[in-house]
């Protein structure tokens, strides 16, 4: 192959790789935070925007798609295995065994309210996956506030209307509850009633149980009857969910408010008491109001909700990483530091032991790390930070091939070889030894990276990615670098 | 590195020998009486709270939140010299571990107050999925396993093949048994190392055998055997030396920078090269030549 050739292959790949990284470079170096939130916004939420607006949003989801993104662990956000409470749905549908059939349709019922809940909410690139027979698996990148992203994705989203048991409840004293306030003896509760308990925010911001309440268990009216939700401010600026009832909702809403007018109607969500307003009057036209102790943006959340409707059945976590955006950013920095430490410790031994040999070995490595992040970006890959470590591993380990080059070439010198031959000669015995040494390693990541879709896939990636390039690079590049330097700049003496 | 082709290192084989032996059966002996290795939370299932407080208070402050809500008294503290960061792990429950998070949560909150509480990470895996992760991962190491004994099987003549394989085990072994005396915990991540280690040893060993195979060539060379072998394993020493240096500086340096998450599997890494440089040079040959003293084997036309 002539030098030429080799360098045109060369330069195409490194065209090829910067052609690749372009985005991403765009994405995180030339664009501000606020450019890149664009790309969060969600298709109803963009109608609101102007057509300009419009269009850079669409150019910054496109963007979005071609780069290197950041795993869960160096960004924040969430990873969640869901399973369907199978028990509550036996209850549910009132049989003792649940067909195949069933389960998939609850599943897929599921995964509707989910996608509808979190394309409503806003997050950058979320999944929602099946795996296995009845898992879902959720996993939402760089939400800025995981806890409240959890709560949107998690809350059954359960709304009912129940009135409350004046009677009984006037009779709960303090000294009937143990310290959790929870019912020491449960007969004082009638047939047909149940406890529950209104839910307000204390000093900390937590929601806690205030106080105990009984309620009728007849479920006057529930979820399925909403037709809109929205959020509004009150006289005195606090939250407040105001939602529309289809007409049939709306009808049956009117008949229960004229049939209690001054009873208290308890609007439960979740199985938590949100407020128990007090029935004034027959309330006709379907719309109702919810205030309760939340903020705007759970009253937001609330709505959303709302509109995207209960689940079939309650989800159990199965497994669940919650990372705050604060570790993600601590986690970069670690990794970033690490990997440039590595590669300097790397490139300086290198030149010390092999001289300009390990120049040539140091620009290997280099194109090597380059090469790998091209590829990388044209997989839209994202990183981890055991994907970092792979690259790491990867610096380590690629200058390997360089080391049996070199001391084959040595070897070949030592013999009496003039430069040329003992170049020629070393690549030619220390190939087939770089394959056989780098499959072993290929093989192990190979399998690796079928171990599902968490973080160890990542680090298996990248290494299994690092080690191809690598033996491009340490094979091809450092060869053509010996032939310029000896056909072209006349070099006598090898200095390895 | 001129001066290491003088060393007979396959001579110190009764030793070496002898010291892999020693550490492999008190690492045996350590994980039989800590019954098995101790499993981290990706393979017991549990649920974990990574909290910075930001306040000057103790350990046992934290511990004693911890108490209050009934979930027992797990609570470590991660090295960091400014900040005040702990780990409060629990059990895995049945159903409802979310529950369990939020109660601690809340306790925390309602303890220090909710401004100096930050929640950095949450970890929750169910029993389900502990059970689903140990089950994948038996899988994918005898997958490994049977992949890479073919693959060197096929390369390689049988003895080398299964001697490679022998030091392979070894060093996995001399992994685990690290792993057991320095009390970590089982994860993914050191899995994932323990398969690295399994790529990185053979890649070791077929270094020094694919010289040997190249040694091997004449009549002379089989009756000189130990020689040879020796030989093989002198000429490749300062490239097995030298890959070895430039790997563990960069291990080295995850281990130090890589932050927390990163030390365990970085450490396994650490021992796994270091076993593997050594068995490769001390073991793998080492059994080649005894097998070879028991069973001469067969002079092979090139």
């Amino acid at each position: 192959m002539s030098k030429l050739f080799r360098i045109i292959i060369i330069l195409a790949l490194i065209a090829f790789a910067t052609w690749g990284l372009s985005y991403t470079y765009l994405w995180y170096f030339k664009y501000s935070d606020k450019d890149r939130e664009l790309a969060n916004l969600t298709a109803e939420q963009l109608v609101s925007y102007p057509e300009d607006v419009r269009e850079k949003i669409k150019e910054m989801k496109a963007l979005r798609s071609r780069i290197i993104n950041l795993g869960l662990d160096l960004q924040g956000g969430i990873y969640m295995v869901l399973e369907p409470d199978l028990e509550k749905l036996k209850e549910k549908m009132g049989s003792a065994e649940l067909s195949q059939e069933d389960i998939k349709d609850a599943i897929r019922r599921v995964i509707e309210i989910l996608r509808s809940r979190i394309d409503k909410f806003g997050v950058s690139e979320p999944t929602i996956a099946i795996q296995g027979e009845d898992r879902i698996v959720v996993e939402l990148p760089g939400s800025k506030d995981p806890d409240r992203a959890k709560t949107v994705v998690m809350s059954s989203g359960v709304l009912e209307f129940k009135l409350v048991d004046e009677e009984t409840t006037a009779k709960l004293r303090r000294d009937m509850f143990d310290e959790d306030g929870n019912l020491i003896d449960n007969s004082i509760i009638p047939e047909g009633s149940e406890l529950a308990y209104l839910w307000v925010k204390n000093k900390y911001d937590v929601l806690v149980r205030q106080r105990a309440v009984v309620l009728y268990k007849d479920v006057l009216l529930d979820g399925s009857y909403l037709k809109r939700a929205q959020v509004q401010t009150d006289q005195f600026g606090k939250p407040e969910v105001i939602f529309s009832l289809s007409a049939e909702g709306a009808k049956k809403f009117a008949r229960i408010t004229e049939a209690n007018v001054g009873k208290r109607l308890a609007i439960v969500f979740d199985g938590k008491i949100l407020s128990m307003p007090v029935i004034r009057e027959r309330i006709p036209g379907g719309q109702v109001r919810i205030t309760g102790s939340f903020t705007m943006k759970e009253a937001q959340d609330l709505a959303l909700v709302l509109r995207a409707g209960a689940f079939p059945v309650p989800l159990q976590i199965a497994e669940q990483r919650i990372i705050g955006p604060s570790l993600g950013r601590d986690t970069i920095k670690a990794g970033v530091k690490a990997a440039l430490i590595a590669a300097i410790a790397v490139v300086v031994f290198m030149i010390i032991y092999y001289k300009l040999s390990g120049i040539i070995a140091d620009i290997s490595l280099a194109l090597n790390m380059y090469l790998l992040l091209g590829a990388l970006a044209w997989l839209n890959f994202t990183l981890t930070l055991p994907g970092i470590a792979g690259m790491i591993l990867t610096i380590g380990m690629a200058v390997d091939a360089n080391v049996i080059i070199f001391e084959r070439i040595k070897e070949e010198l030592r013999s009496g070889k003039t430069i040329m031959a003992s170049i020629q000669a070393g690549y030619e015995k220390a190939f087939r030894t770089i394959l056989d040494s780098n499959m072993t390693t290929l093989i192990a990541t190979f399998v690796l990276s079928q171990f599902g879709s968490g973080p160890i896939k990542g680090f298996a990636v990248t290494l299994s990615i690092g080690i191809v390039i690598n033996m491009f690079t340490s094979i091809f590049v450092t060869k053509l670098l010996y032939f310029i330097g000896i056909d072209w700049f006349k070099v006598k003496k090898l200095s390895i | 590195m001129k001066f290491v082709h003088r060393l007979r290192l396959v001579s110190y084989r009764r030793f070496t020998y002898i010291l892999s032996s020693l550490i492999i059966i008190a690492g045996m002996v350590n994980i039989a009486l800590h019954h098995g290795l101790k499993m981290g939370i990706d393979f017991a299932g549990g649920n974990i709270i990574q909290v910075e407080i930001k306040e000057q208070i103790s350990i046992s402050e934290v511990r004693n939140v911890l108490i209050s809500t009934g979930y027992g008294n797990n609570v470590q503290r991660i090295e960091d010299p400014t900040k005040r960061i702990f780990l409060l792990k629990t059990r895995a429950f049945e159903r409802d571990n979310d529950k369990v998070i939020e109660d601690i949560k809340n306790a925390l909150f309602e303890h220090f107050g909710r401004e100096k509480v930050v929640i950095q990470k949450v970890d929750i895996v169910g029993p389900r999925i502990s059970r689903y992760l140990l089950r994948t991962s038996y899988i994918i190491g005898v997958v490994a396993l049977v992949l890479i004994l073919l693959y060197t099987s096929f390369r390689f003549r049988f003895r080398f093949g299964v001697t490679a394989i022998v030091a392979l085990i070894h060093d996995v072994l001399i992994v685990v048994s690290f792993i057991s005396f320095f009390g970590l915990e089982m994860d993914t991540f050191i899995l994932a190392a323990i398969l690295t280690i399994i790529g990185y040893s053979l890649n070791d060993t077929i270094v020094v055998f694919d010289r040997a195979r190249e040694n091997l060539k004449s009549a002379k060379a089989y009756e000189q055997y130990e020689y040879t072998m020796n030989h093989s394993v002198n000429q490749s020493l300062s490239r097995t030396l030298i890959t070895s240096l430039t790997t563990l500086m960069v291990i080295i340096v995850l281990y130090i920078f890589g932050g927390p998450t990163m030390r365990g599997f970085a450490f396994a890494l650490i021992v796994g090269v270091i076993a593997g440089t050594y068995s490769s040079i001390f073991i793998a040959t080492s059994l080649v030549v005894d097998w070879h003293k028991l069973k001469p084997e067969k002079i092979k036309k090139v």
